[in-house]
């Protein structure tokens, strides 16, 4: 990657060499799975946190309206017992006073709820026991009322009958006038005591009725009827008292039953309420809370996983690329490198990572190469070199034998086959012959009277005649007959698959044609030829030796002749 | 009336030179008969309500009388029953004037002899005449002069005697308090009414005093302003006039137009503070702790007057000997100005204000005798601060007060019919 395409190379590949960069994507994929499991634990434990303080709210809310009903139950009951006079209602009171205390201290104890629901449940405590109290103290008004209605008062009242003048006594009607309306009126006292502590009975409009009696009393002594009137006086006090006595702790009872317990009732109702509400509202509050936390995080988190993801799909695809690309680059390179280029390698990384060391290593493959290829080159040179050298020595060589050869089966005045190489000749045709039965015969040649030529015109002419006659006979001969020197003037000529009759005709041939050619200084000379064919008992000595003889015939017979051996 | 302060106070420039070796008179001195028989210290009992048994006028009055006193502070109904079936347990008893008829018709306590106070003569108008000013509109109800003389027939009456059935001494005008962070600040006397106490847009949010002999006039106060009722007479309601009043009441009740009928002054601030109240009947005191809390709470000046309550001091039928004459010199003690000023730190007057006034600093009396506003800081019983300097006191000086007034506590004859109207209302 040459640094024009720097700009195209993502962030991560610049920043990071091969290794880290995997690395960096199984960190960030670790990363990503460490961050979503402790953002899950934050979630379980905040959720969790949340959800043990609602279900102390719901507990504490459940214990508000327990509160509730123990409150609506001893209220119920106190006013029982204050309507109805229950007595089972008292003991009722208490043990759900008891209750709702007990429940209300542990539950402030536990410190259940906000500070302000706190607050609350101070307030409906100090209610409570207001409340209790003022029963307690009902109760106790209840008793002494009863107390005072049933014994002092009935006493005082039955110590002021005694006290009054017996009817027998009475003679005097307007006496027993007043007598009878002062009976009338404490009957009336009576029936008015009775039903004193009931709710709709209670007045002060019966105090006058004492001053009534008195003078009731006062007008009987005025009328002389016989009875203790200053005890009576005093009794009747006495019971006015009591009354009077009564009269208030009926009204304390009232205001006990219908202004403090009433107050502290519905206070502890409205406080109850409130609280529950307040707790109602703290509970779907919370729940609101731990929604809004869940939904948060399960936002948060499928953000943090798409996000992070994408980063670790980015970041990994990038390395995947980067390592990608440039492997199948660096393998069409090492392609072409193993097919031996020499190109210059176009790729540059930009770490000292395993991508570094491709690089180099192919970089090397190619110096290798080039080295290699100029190596090959010059052995190839030098083969060449050697090769002509060597083509050229064997040339040399071989013209050298073939000349070698040719100055050993030559002679040298004649250039036709020497004695050796006639030998070897007509040895190797014999062997020819007898191999694949074909004729073989042979011409042994013989100038005539060639001393006389020599003696007369000197040993050059003689060469003369000989070369010329040997020039002649190879016009004559076919190229597969062999022409040699047997010595002097003897010649022979081997002709190969040659019959008889064909070879005497050669042989007439050739002396009718010496015959006729003038050689120069020595003039016409004749030739006699013996001929000789293979027979089946001839050995090569034996066929020259037969063709010796046939010239020796002709040359008996005259000369210039030829003669075929039998 | 302003005159008549003046003339007072220079009168009592000498008598100011007395009084104050007054509080340092010993023990020895007043009682040497007690001291010396019994080698131990007489112990006066008083029964009443938290409004005057402090601790610290307890203490004081120990210090300066040299005799043990035995504070029983209780509710007004539970110590006014105590009263009345069990007059040997206390030797004074300390409450409001709307219980002097009920203790004098149950003859729990004995009239006290005007003759051995010390300061009678110093007792202004207001206790005496029911007026504070001869132009003055006394109001309706338990007028402090209509229940204060014994008449020969040994009734309660407004004509003057040498028998008495209560020492006047503390009182003051009610309202009622309200949060002007909710409801806007009205115009005391002009825009300030007891009608708000019914208006609609305050349901859930009002308060009334669990109390029926004062409660009810709050009602009272209420629906006549808002016109849903006429009286013949407030202070002395019908049997029908009540039956319709508590109508009216039930049928705000049962809106829930009522949050609360509170028992004590803590718990009438505390409403207002936690926000579940933001208009209620309420003491003096109360509003003052709602202030001292930080909350905007103003004491109304109704246009329709106020309520007012006379603080009685009784002396029980079973009081005699050294009791009694511990018992006056404890009232004498009470009028003799150190309790008259300290009672004005907490908004309340005493019957003769001149007593109290070398007790207090001037800026004091300006503040709450002269309804001036607050020159600097001023403290409240405690010592500590409750006016800010620049504050004045809603509705005026103590005579502005005292001339708007509506009605007085009262326990009229229709008590018992209000009491059991009263459950009914409370528990709807």
């Amino acid at each position: 990657m040459s640094s024009r395409d720097s700009g195209r190379v993502p962030l991560p590949v610049r920043l990071f060499p091969l290794r880290q960069r995997i690395t960096l994507v199984v960190y960030l994929t670790v990363l990503l799975a460490l961050v979503v499991g402790a953002g899950a634990w934050v979630m379980t434990q905040i959720n969790r946190a949340q959800i043990i303080s609602l279900s102390n709210l719901v507990n504490t809310s459940q214990e508000v309206r327990q509160y509730r009903t123990l409150i609506d139950q001893m209220q119920f009951a106190s006013f029982r017992f204050v309507a109805s006079d229950h007595q089972s209602a008292p003991e009722l009171v208490s043990t759900r006073y008891r209750q709702t205390r007990k429940s209300i201290i542990e539950c402030m104890q536990n410190n259940c709820s906000d500070p302000e629901a706190m607050t609350r449940m101070e307030r409906l405590l100090s209610h409570l026991d207001a409340f209790h109290d003022a029963f307690q103290e009902a109760v106790e008004q209840r008793e002494a009322i009863n107390v005072a209605k049933d014994r002092d008062f009935s006493t005082a009242m039955g110590r002021l009958r005694g006290l009054l003048p017996r009817d027998e006594v009475i003679s005097n009607s307007a006496a027993m006038e007043l007598l009878n309306d002062l009976q009338r009126h404490l009957r009336d006292l009576e029936a008015a005591v009775d039903v004193l502590w009931r709710n709709d009975s209670v007045s002060s409009d019966l105090v006058p009725e004492f001053s009534k009696a008195r003078d009731n009393l006062e007008s009987l002594a005025g009328l002389g009827v016989a009875f203790d009137f200053a005890q009576a006086e005093a009794a009747l006090n006495d019971l006015a008292q009591l009354y009077r006595q009564l009269l208030q702790r009926s009204r304390g009872h009232q205001f006990l039953v219908n202004v403090v317990m009433a107050g502290d009732a519905h206070e502890m109702q409205r406080i109850a309420e409130l609280l529950e509400d307040d707790l109602n509202l703290h509970v779907a509050a919370a729940q609101e809370d731990i929604y809004e936390h869940l939904r948060f995080f399960t936002i948060a988190l499928i953000v943090i996983l798409l996000i992070g993801s994408a980063v670790i799909f980015y970041v990994g695809r990038v390395m995947a690329n980067s390592v990608g690309r440039q492997i199948s680059r660096l393998s069409r390179i090492f392609s072409e490198l193993a097919a031996g280029s020499e190109t210059p390698i176009r790729f540059t990384s930009l770490h000292n990572d395993e991508v570094g060391e491709l690089v180099r290593a192919a970089e090397r493959f190619r110096e290798e190469n080039v080295e290699r290829h100029a190596l090959i080159d010059r052995y190839r040179k030098l083969n060449e070199e050697l090769e002509a050298k060597v083509d050229q020595r064997t040339l040399a060589l071989r013209s050298s034998n073939e000349e070698l050869e040719l100055l050993a089966n030559t002679d040298r005045l004649t250039g036709a086959s020497n004695r050796r190489a006639l030998d070897v000749a007509l040895t190797a045709e014999l062997d020819r012959s007898r191999r694949y039965e074909s004729g073989l015969s042979v011409l042994f040649l013989d100038l005539d009277h060639f001393k006389e030529v020599n003696d007369r015109y000197g040993h050059g002419i003689g060469d003369q005649v000989l070369r010329g006659f040997v020039t002649e006979l190879r016009r004559l001969l076919r190229d597969s007959d062999i022409l040699g020197r047997w010595g002097g003037e003897e010649f022979i000529v081997i002709c190969p698959e040659t019959n008889a009759s064909d070879v005497l005709h050669l042989a007439d041939r050739i002396r009718a044609r010496i015959a006729e050619i003038d050689f120069g200084g020595a003039g016409k000379i004749t030739v006699s030829i013996g001929v000789a064919e293979l027979s089946a008992e001839d050995n090569a000595q034996d066929l020259v030796d037969r063709a010796d003889q046939a010239l020796y015939e002709a040359k008996k017979a005259g000369r210039n002749r030829c003669v075929l051996a039998t | 009336m302003s005159e008549k302060q003046r003339n007072h106070s220079s009168v009592d420039q000498g008598r100011r030179r007395l009084l104050a070796g007054a509080g340092v008179v010993s023990a020895g001195a007043m009682f040497p008969g007690i001291i010396r028989a019994r080698n131990q210290k007489l112990t006066l009992r008083v029964l009443g309500t938290h409004v005057t048994l402090q601790e610290p006028i307890r203490r004081q009055a120990e210090r300066d009388l040299g005799i043990n006193i035995q504070f029983e502070p209780g509710g007004s109904a539970q110590v006014l029953l105590r009263a009345t079936t069990s007059p040997e347990t206390f030797d004074l008893y300390e409450q409001w004037s709307d219980s002097t008829r009920v203790l004098w018709r149950s003859d729990a306590i004995q009239p006290i002899d005007t003759r051995k106070l010390k300061y009678w003569n110093e007792i202004n108008a207001l206790s005496k005449t029911g007026r504070i000013t001869p132009a003055a509109n006394p109001g309706s109800g338990d007028v402090p002069n209509t229940i204060l003389y014994v008449q020969p027939d040994g009734r309660l009456g407004p004509s003057p005697s040498d028998q008495i059935s209560f020492l006047p001494y503390v009182h003051n005008v009610d309202s009622f308090g309200y949060n002007s962070d909710v409801i806007p600040e009205g115009e005391p006397y002009v825009e300030e009414s007891w009608g708000w106490l019914l208006d609609p847009a305050h349901a859930g949010r009002v308060a009334i005093v669990n109390a029926p002999s004062i409660g009810v006039f709050d009602l009272a106060l209420a629906a006549q302003a808002r016109g849903l009722i006429e009286f013949e007479d407030i202070g002395a309601m019908s049997e029908d006039e009540v039956d319709a009043l508590f109508r009216i009441a039930l049928d705000h009740k049962l809106r829930g137009h009522f949050r609360s009928f509170w028992r004590s002054v803590p718990d009438s601030a505390q409403l207002m503070l936690s926000g579940d109240v933001s208009i209620a009947s309420m003491f003096s005191p109360g509003v003052t702790m709602v202030r001292s809390a930080g909350m905007p709470c103003l004491y109304a000046a109704p246009k329709e007057g106020y309520r007012a309550w006379h603080g009685v001091m009784c002396m029980s039928r079973s009081c005699t000997g050294e009791q009694q004459d511990a018992a006056y010199a404890f009232m004498d003690w009470w009028l003799s100005g150190w309790a008259g000023a300290y009672i004005a730190r907490q908004g309340y007057y005493i019957s003769n204000p001149e007593r109290a006034r070398p007790f207090m600093e001037s800026d004091e009396w300006d503040y709450w005798y002269e309804g001036l506003p607050a020159a600097k800081p001023l403290p409240g019983p405690d010592g500590r601060i409750s006016v800010q300097p620049g504050e004045t006191r809603r509705g005026g000086s103590y005579v502005q007060r005292f001339e708007n007034i509506a009605v007085w506590n009262t326990v009229m004859p229709t008590y018992d019919l209000t009491v059991r109207r009263w459950s009914e209302l409370v528990l709807a």
